[in-house]
């Protein structure tokens, strides 16, 4: 294996981004397992109870993961929509296409779990406060960039649009964000909620936190990789279809 | 400068000449009675239902003229010749914009007073939320051009603008609707409607050039 | 019992089994779709024998 690579865009190249991937998702799926399991039985078998939220609290340990994700994913798609605009690498612009599903299922698992969470603890699955106004404005973006990736075929004028729908999402679910929030602080504040880890969470709970963490982002990259391998896959496929058959 | 205004000129006698005025503020008011009527049977008539009711409104009746903004130029090559015209596209856009903004929404700011009494707000109130309409609705109409360039080249892709626009809506329907129900609760908030102001203004600002970069993919 | 946490049992079972089965979901429709582009992707290299093509690595 050529061992030299100048920077990160030596990704860019296909071929350079199949080889080093197909050597990774192995270990990109060990380690999935590893982290993911060992944090979950952790959490949900050996930490103690809260004082306050008695054992509802090892939601935590699937709900904080998620939320992370869907937020993260939707900036790591604005992120490779712009370097697809700027740059026109097709990698890119296929990692954007991918994440959006692993995103769509992790913001409504983020929500399922926050609603089923609240019902004992607030007594309501659902009220209109800020996080879960931002949450299901960023569930239907992605509705909105899933949905547009549907109507045509495969072109560099879908993926422009695709690009600038997303673009367009972040800097209106940003400014529904501050919209909200402006308003009122909502059900999310205060100390046994407010999950900036470093505040409010005992050392008890929160290693095995950061272990699911760990495991739900590798989750995401391995998905992700399989999922944008398969996507290269089949546009080669495509063309090869159209042009080497008549 | 010239130019501009005669462009100007030519578009609003166009949308003035299509009867689109009557239209969309016809399915205002029948969407304002249907939805009034609706929520009537549930017994629930307070000011805060009635506030959803005209914001909701408006957002859908914008939603619905939207295709024809780019769509007919689109077809005829008309935008092509806006595009190698001496006169920018963007300029093109806000005056379609502008245009889309009288025949869809001034007709409901000026609806809203008067049909204040069969919804159940007091009229003095009906006329500041018609104000706060005026800062915020133009922002609407600049949004929706956005959509109108993304589903430019499809025939019958209303649902799907739907699907994108209306999450874009929301931050001046939020911001909106929370002024009005302070309004109706008599309480006057300055700042809220300088903050809605300025969000208004970004979004006219910022929309004309992403619009006309999405316009040139269409041609690539 | 070994699941048995308390009075909110039913609320973490529930919730961890929804967010795991959504996962799933997404597991098996990535699986099911690289299975399914690498059946087609045989079956275009089995199919013209001659072709030069057949040696590039896709």
């Amino acid at each position: 294996m050529i061992k030299y690579r100048k920077n990160i865009w030596e990704f860019a190249n296909p071929n350079n981004f199949l080889r080093i991937t197909d050597k990774i998702t192995p270990f990109f799926i060990i380690l999935t397992i590893i982290t993911l399991s060992t944090g979950i039985i952790w959490g949900l078998f050996f930490t103690p109870e809260d004082y306050r939220q008695g054992s509802s609290v090892k939601i935590i340990y699937v709900h904080v993961p998620t939320a992370f994700l869907a937020i993260n994913i939707y900036f790591m798609m604005f992120v490779t929509s712009v370097i697809w605009l700027i740059r026109r690498h097709h990698v890119s612009l296929i990692a954007a296409k991918s994440a959006a599903p692993i995103g769509f299922i992790m913001t409504l698992s983020a929500i399922l779990t926050g609603a089923i969470w609240g019902k004992p603890i607030w007594g309501t699955y659902w009220a209109w406060d800020p996080r879960l106004t931002s949450f299901s404005i960023l569930l239907m973006f992605y509705i909105g960039y899933i949905s547009i990736w549907q109507t045509m075929k495969f072109s560099d004028k879908i993926a422009d649009l695709s690009s600038w729908l997303c673009i367009i999402g972040s800097i209106f679910a940003l400014m529904s964000r501050y919209a909200v929030f402006f308003w009122d602080q909502g059900l999310h504040q205060g100390a046994s909620l407010s999950l900036d880890k470093k505040e409010n969470i005992d050392d008890i709970f929160y290693f095995p936190l950061l272990l699911c963490m760990a495991g739900f982002v590798f989750l995401f990259l391995t998905l992700l990789v399989i999922r944008i391998k398969t996507e290269i896959q089949k546009r080669r496929l495509n063309i090869l279809l159209s042009t080497g058959n008549t | 400068m010239k130019l501009n205004i005669h462009l100007f000129k030519y578009e609003m006698l166009f949308a003035l000449a299509n009867k689109s005025i009557l239209l969309s503020s016809s399915f205002f008011v029948i969407l304002i009675f249907t939805v009034g009527i609706g929520f009537g049977q549930t017994g629930d008539s307070s000011e805060k239902t009635v506030i959803a009711i005209i914001w909701i409104a408006t957002a859908l009746s914008s939603l619905l003229s939207i295709k024809e903004m780019f769509q007919n130029d689109f077809e005829d090559g008309t935008l092509d010749f806006y595009m190698l015209s001496a006169a920018t596209l963007e300029t093109i856009i806000c005056l379609k914009a502008f245009t889309h903004w009288v025949t869809t929404n001034l007709p409901i700011i000026f609806l809203i007073p008067l049909i204040s009494i069969p919804l159940g707000i007091t009229f003095y109130h009906s006329i500041l939320i018609a104000l706060v309409m005026l800062i915020s609705t133009p922002a609407l109409s600049f949004i929706s051009t956005l959509g109108a360039a993304l589903t430019l080249g499809e025939k019958g892709g209303n649902l799907l603008l739907s699907i994108f626009i209306l999450p874009t809506f929301l931050p001046i329907i939020i911001f909106g609707m929370k002024i009005s129900i302070l309004i109706t609760n008599s309480t006057y908030d300055i700042m809220a409607h300088l903050i809605l102001f300025a969000l208004s203004l970004i979004c006219l600002a910022i929309t004309p050039f992403m619009t006309s970069a999405i316009i040139k993919v269409h041609y690539s | 019992m070994i699941l048995d946490f308390g009075k909110y049992s039913l609320e973490i079972l529930f919730s961890y089994l929804s967010t795991f089965s959504l996962i799933l979901i997404l597991v098996i429709s990535t699986y099911l779709n690289s299975k399914k582009v690498k059946k087609d992707l045989d079956k275009f290299k089995n199919k013209d024998p001659n072709d030069s093509k057949k040696s590039q690595s896709i």
